[in-house]
């Protein structure tokens, strides 16, 4: 048999080694994390650079970049589920042995004042399951709150919403390296009545903006669009791998029926992201070849200053328009931050309803 | 140095010679030959080589790019892709295609040169004319020719990615290329385009 004077002290001594241990994992843990948060920092530092140099092709840049900061970022899952293990099983031990000492030092008879002894107990226990908390906090990075104010998401560096907002990047050259263009597709190539398919299409994609779009065959718009645009790239099917960035995206806008086909067509489209005032002003010329409208030459990108908006709870506001284009006036009480795409298959002369709105339910796709 | 209207009209000379492959004739070339001992080498060791109207047309070029003359090198580009334009036939598509693309390839390498002050504007010229070509090809049905074509645009769009120049209008033009080729019924030549414009920014 044991001293049973002794005996506390031994479980008290291994409660201590239990905790040292417990400490150092802490330790360990932010010694990783910090190394992971400095080379973060240096990448997103280097892509924030990138950002400020408008006539250079960067788009493999940046796509590489933010592959590289998705590779950094998460943790892999295996060690991730041995410390959370450890730390259980540690923290489950000591609240134990702590129970057990309780138990040794109990002596009847039953007082209710002795609950009063047991406090320290429950608090101790409360804190180290805070403590577990905050690890694990530190561990999965990607869908707690600890880091993400220092360290976003790398889904966060394609949205340009975030990129205008948090961080002072010029829109118009990150903008530039998404390659934003217009492509008319016949919906069905037999089919002379066949509708128009519009799709933008993003050499890098970027996201989280409002777009308001209008196609016009010489002054006489053809074609409305606008919504948000927003993906949401779920984990590749066959490797796993999260993709926080997509090459070569196609958007679907929306459908338009024309009787004539002209040789040519414009477009103009504005581009309104949170963070800015202005919105960016694309206008795009596109022709004719067979089945099908591309552009004939790279889009003009200005600022268009005649047109002033802020945003408020996720709505558009457009506080000043001076702008020629149409149909601002008539649809800005619709440019909602929702993540949807409305269109207008056909603009009758001068009529336009919100009845004859349509959404584009179709997803994105790679091509 | 010689007016625009001389440098314009050496090189159209020297294009108007018949085109002949630079693997024709007789000049004995060791890298193209597999075994000496079935040659007769006392006979061909003397054969000068076939004249080369098109490397001679490339090295004027160069030698504008040297002088840092961007309109004359503009006008030599032009001629070269008017010339491969005109010779080109269904006989020898792809020799042809080889031949012009590859030369076109030394113009662009050398125009890559640290100390060559014009790269952006070259390669947006040629980006122009690589459009216009290659529709060109494919209209006519030269599918091959404008496979092989593509090829060596890729190649030029690949290392201009790297280096940081545009390549919007290269891989815009590819996507068109795509899908007339498509709609033509080449569906070989639409993969292979949209095969090149997926892997211009890969590195």
């Amino acid at each position: 048999m044991f001293n049973n004077n002794l005996y506390p002290f031994i479980v008290t001594s291994m409660v201590g080694g239990l905790l040292t241990l417990l400490g150092s994992v802490g330790i360990f843990i932010s010694i990783i994390i910090q190394r992971k948060v400095e080379r973060l920092q240096a990448i997103l530092e280097e892509f924030i650079d990138l950002s400020y140099q408008s006539d250079l092709n960067l788009s493999g840049k940046m796509f590489n970049l933010i592959e590289k900061y998705q590779m950094h970022y998460i943790l892999p899952d295996n060690p991730r589920q041995i410390i959370m293990g450890y730390m259980n099983i540690t923290i489950g031990m000591v609240i134990t042995l702590w129970l057990g000492l309780y138990v040794l030092g109990y002596q009847s008879p039953f007082h209710w004042l002795s609950i009063i002894y047991l406090l320290p107990l429950i608090a101790l226990g409360l804190i180290m399951l805070w403590f577990r908390r905050l690890l694990q906090y530190l561990i999965d990075i990607d869908d707690t709150p600890l880091l993400g104010s220092i360290i976003p998401a790398p889904k966060r560096l394609r949205s340009i919403s975030y990129l205008s907002s948090f961080i002072n990047v010029s829109v118009k050259s990150v903008l530039k390296q998404a390659r934003l263009s217009l492509h008319f597709k016949k919906c069905d190539i037999k089919k002379i009545e066949s509708p128009w398919m519009i799709i933008l299409k993003e050499e890098l994609s970027f996201d989280d903006f409002f777009y308001f779009l209008v196609c016009f065959y010489e002054r006489t718009p053809l074609f409305l669009s606008f919504g948000e645009i927003v993906f949401d790239f779920p984990c590749d099917g066959i490797t796993g791998k999260p993709s926080p960035i997509k090459k070569n995206l196609n958007i679907p806008l929306g459908e338009m029926q024309v009787k004539n086909e002209s040789e040519e067509l414009t477009a103009n489209m504005l581009i309104f992201t949170k963070g800015e005032k202005y919105p960016i002003n694309y206008q795009y010329t596109l022709k004719k070849g067979g089945a099908y409208y591309a552009p004939s030459e790279n889009p003009e990108v200005s600022i268009d200053h005649q047109i002033t908006y802020c945003l408020e709870k996720n709505k558009i506001t457009i506080v000043k328009n001076e702008s020629s284009l149409p149909f601002i006036k008539e649809f800005s009480s619709l440019f909602k931050l929702n993540g949807t795409r409305l269109y207008l298959p056909k603009i009758t002369e001068g009529k336009i309803s919100e009845e004859n709105l349509k959404t584009s339910h179709e997803s994105v796709f790679v091509d | 140095m010689i007016s625009l209207i001389d440098f314009a009209s050496t090189i159209r000379e020297l294009f108007s010679q018949p085109f002949c492959s630079p693997l024709e004739g007789n000049y004995l070339d060791l890298a193209q030959v597999t075994d000496l001992n079935k040659i007769d080498l006392e006979k061909k060791i003397h054969i000068l080589p076939e004249p080369n109207p098109i490397a001679e047309a490339t090295f004027l070029i160069i030698q504008s790019m040297k002088e840092c003359h961007l309109t004359q090198t503009k006008i030599g580009v032009n001629e070269l892709l008017k010339a491969y334009l005109n010779v080109i036939n269904k006989d020898h598509e792809k020799e042809c295609s080889e031949v012009f693309s590859d030369y076109l390839f030394e113009i662009y390498l050398y125009s890559l040169q640290k100390n060559y002050p014009y790269t952006d504007l070259l390669w947006n010229y040629l980006s122009n004319c690589f459009h216009v070509v290659s529709q060109y090809l494919l209209e006519s049905g030269y599918v091959r020719g404008c496979e092989i074509f593509l090829q060596q645009i890729a190649a030029m769009g690949k290392t201009a990615a790297q280096k940081g120049l545009h390549t919007s209008s290269i891989q815009h033009f590819l996507h068109t290329l795509e899908l007339r080729a498509g709609e033509l019924g080449y569906s070989d030549l639409a993969a292979a385009a949209k095969n090149h414009r997926f892997n211009l920014e890969i590195f």
